[in-house]
């Protein structure tokens, strides 16, 4: 298992590319130009630089995506629901941004944001078994699921030299 | 008539869902952002407050950083997860509208405003 952009809470850098990794990652699966929601500076203008690291708003609905520095021996991705403001739904993902987890979490915001899934259904197809606790029911399914690679090295920022 | 500035402080899991919302002509100041946090906690029993403990203290220190940083202003959210639980143990900030922990001087320049 290879974790991606492992080294963003500690590189401005590699955090400035893992967020366009996301908004990569979700105008793929809207075909819609996708800005964040939440904001992500101080009043001051100061960026802040900590795990919420994306969040969207798209077709009413809302995801906040919430990356761990890794510290799980196998793939880690759990979610929650709630609703914003008491209207709005939001989706909350948590989880180790690795080469496994991929595939998962686009199919996962396919899922919400395209195909407009209930909360029951998505948190029960996917909330168990990508828990770390009880990982053995998890087949990976990141080659049927491909997020297109970016041509960044994750872990030093640098352009892949192949 | 809807308040400016709006916002909850929420404890939540699987089967906990106590909350501690503002809504307000003035931006909350931090210290009753840490005041609305211990009532929050007067909320939840000595179990769920233990629980809790390392994500009242993210969340404390988030808003002073937040006082520090001249304020935020909404949309913003912020998680603070226990994940030692697989029932979604944690404590939410939410700030719907206007801001937070805002610098007295730009309270200032808002009211004149």
């Amino acid at each position: 298992m290879k974790y991606l952009f492992e080294n963003f809470l500690h590189d401005k850098k590699v955090y400035n590319l893992n967020e366009a990794f996301y908004k990569k990652l979700l105008e793929s699966i809207t075909h819609q130009i996708v800005e964040p929601f939440f904001k992500k500076s101080f009043a001051n203008g100061q960026k802040i630089y900590d795990e919420h690291i994306f969040s969207a708003k798209i077709n009413d609905r809302l995801v906040q995506i919430i990356q761990k520095e890794p510290s799980h021996d196998k793939p880690f991705l759990k979610i929650m629901t709630k609703k914003w403001e008491d209207k709005t739904d939001m989706l909350i993902v948590t989880l180790e941004l690795s080469n496994l987890i991929k595939g998962e979490l686009k199919r996962l915001l396919h899922s919400w944001f395209v195909e407009k899934a209930s909360e029951d259904v998505v948190k029960n197809y996917f909330a168990k078994p990508l828990s770390a606790k009880n990982y053995t029911n998890f087949s990976p399914s990141s080659a049927i699921h491909q997020v297109a690679e970016p041509t960044t090295d994750y872990e030093t920022g640098k352009k892949e030299q192949d | 008539m809807t308040k400016p500035h709006r916002g909850r402080i929420q404890a939540q899991s699987d089967s906990l869902e106590e909350s501690v919302s503002w809504a307000q002509d003035e931006p909350p100041t931090l210290q009753q952002g840490l005041e609305m946090t211990e009532q929050l906690k007067n909320k939840l029993s000595k179990k769920e407050l233990k629980k809790r403990t390392t994500q009242f203290n993210e969340l404390e220190r988030f808003m002073k950083n937040a006082k520090d940083g001249g304020g935020i202003y909404s949309p913003m959210f912020r998680s603070f997860q226990n994940d030692d639980f697989d029932d979604g143990t944690r404590v939410d900030f939410e700030l719907w509208a206007g801001a937070f922990g805002l610098s007295v001087l730009l309270i200032l320049l808002m009211t004149l405003i």
